[in-house]
């Protein structure tokens, strides 16, 4: 695979999503107001019982580090969806380039631009609210943070892969809207899973949305160091899975198309 | 007493084209009733874990979500148009409805329906039962709540959109509002203080969209009574008004259509 055709798609992406600036405004404001509402939530819960192991500036960052996931992530299924619709991938299937790739490389540099734009004003906004960095400190918030990118960057290829799936269904949205809500349940959006109740934990680390949003968090407020090596391994396990499931997602979509007749 | 019949007909003629795709419809409706009860969920984990917020417990999260959602669901199932409205506005889409003899606000709303809003309804309905906050004396105020609710949606969601007649494209930045809006309001009220509060009573009505009209459904006193009414009949003015200053402002896109 020449990586870099790739590269340059990648730049172009991130030059274009740069552009539109415009765009990041309404994402950063939400994810503000976001991080303000919990933030109250946290203070006026903590004021009444304990919050258990975390305090409130934990919980803070933790929902900084998983919405910046959240949030980041571009609608890449909507993209492939809109190919598929528009008959426009027959054109791009006769490029020089994987188009599943292609597609997913553009995702990346959005990605990657919305990460770096909504990490300055998130966590800027998250140590503003919370007084300070979480209990981990500075070290524990650059690890988190950089096995957030390799995690969203999981998250986009399994949405690449739903995207494959409006070769089939034509209407991605609700095999989208299912991950979602499983990633906010079962990866702990809202508060870490070590607030769960046992049952949901076992289920939920059957699956792999704790790496894609709990595991990030979760080192960036401060785990051990065996927590961040085991969430590594975990994550690259994932990626393997993922990148293997999409190759084959990929040839067997494209045997669709050629049945539909393109 | 025309302008009724003509509601009545269009809200007919939408709920037909929701059912004309049963499958499409029964499955946009089925994952979004899935994706409510989601939300739901991690809410029922954290009060599980916490008891309440200030007072607030997972019975008036519920029956808040409930009445959000259910009013929400019923405005863009009925007038799902209105997210298309600024779109109209700088693209001349509202040439068409300009030369009917019926109020062009009125037409441009319920030119869409969105089946995903009957989802909505039906589990916003569904989390109102369950959370048991509403007596069977009390079921119609809680459809006093949820209309209410919808309309204060619904004409908010004019006010962000109508903005286009001045600012020109503003297509992402209303969606972006109107999703702030639909954010306040399935928060508990007892959250937010100060500035934050007044923006909830005034440019941003999430207290007349959310937690005025879950309390007039639960507890339907004169004064919630008049607190939800009056809220929302501000909010749908001020929708009413701001959108025929716009209209005045609009410039035809010489299209030719049918709709």
């Amino acid at each position: 695979m020449n990586l870099r055709k790739y590269r340059a798609v990648v730049s172009t992406a991130m030059a274009q999503t740069l552009a539109a600036r415009a765009v990041f405004l309404g994402r950063v404001a939400f994810y503000a107001i976001l991080l303000t509402i919990y933030g109250r939530i946290w203070e006026l819960v903590g004021q009444r019982s304990p919050l258990g192991r975390f305090g409130r500036a934990d919980l803070v960052w933790y929902l900084a580090i998983t919405e910046w996931i959240a949030l980041s992530l571009p609608a890449i299924h909507l993209e492939i969806e809109a190919d598929v619709r528009s008959g426009n991938v027959a054109y791009l299937l006769s490029r020089p380039i994987s188009y599943f790739w292609l597609r997913f490389a553009e995702g990346l540099g959005t990605l990657l631009v919305r990460m770096l734009i909504l990490g300055l004003f998130g966590f800027g906004i998250a140590y503003l609210l919370s007084g300070g960095l979480a209990s981990g400190g500075l070290l524990a918030l650059v690890c988190g943070a950089l096995t957030a990118v390799v995690a969203a960057t999981l998250n986009l290829i399994f949405c690449a892969i739903i995207g494959l799936s409006a070769f089939f269904i034509e209407d991605t949205s609700p095999l989208y809207w299912v991950w979602q809500k499983l990633a906010f349940v079962f990866g702990g959006l809202m508060f870490p899973l070590d607030m769960y109740p046992e049952t949901v934990r076992t289920v939920a680390n059957a699956t792999p949305f704790p790496s894609l949003l709990y595991a990030p968090g979760r080192i960036a407020i401060g785990a051990d160091p065996a927590f961040l090596w085991q969430t590594t391994l975990v994550l690259f396990g994932w990626l393997v899975v993922a990148v293997v499931s999409a190759h084959f997602a990929f040839r067997r979509a494209l045997k669709a198309l050629e049945i539909n007749g393109g | 007493m025309n302008t009724v019949r003509f509601l009545s007909l269009l809200i007919r003629t939408n709920l037909r084209a929701s059912l004309a795709l049963r499958a499409a419809f029964l499955m946009q409706a089925g994952f979004m009733f899935l994706n409510n009860l989601t939300f739901f969920a991690v809410w029922a984990i954290f009060f599980r874990r916490f008891h309440d917020i200030n007072g607030f417990g997972a019975r008036d999260m519920l029956l808040t979500y409930g009445i959000v959602a259910s009013g929400f669901g019923l405005a863009v199932a009925l007038g799902g148009g209105v997210r298309d409205l600024s779109r109209m506005a700088i693209e001349g889409g509202l040439d068409t409805y300009l030369s009917q003899p019926k109020p062009v606000l009125l037409q441009a709303l319920c030119s869409r329906t969105i089946a995903a809003g009957w989802g909505d309804l039906a589990s916003g309905l569904v989390m109102v039962g369950v959370s048991g906050r509403v007596s069977l004396a009390h079921l119609p105020f809680l459809a006093l709540a949820v209309l209410l609710g919808g309309s204060v949606f619904m004409a908010a969601g004019v006010i962000f959109h109508s903005a286009a007649f001045w600012l020109g494209p503003v297509d992402s930045l209303a969606r972006t509002m109107w999703e702030f809006l639909i954010t306040f309001s399935v928060y508990p009220e007892t959250i937010f203080g100060g500035p934050i509060r007044l923006l909830l009573f005034t440019l941003m009505p999430a207290a007349f969209s959310g937690f005025m009209p879950a309390r007039l459904a639960h507890d339907p006193t004169l004064s919630n009574l008049a607190a939800a009414l009056g809220g929302a009949a501000s909010v749908v003015c001020a929708a009413l008004v701001i959108f025929a200053r716009g209209l005045r402002r609009y410039e035809s896109g010489n299209q030719i259509g049918a709709h």
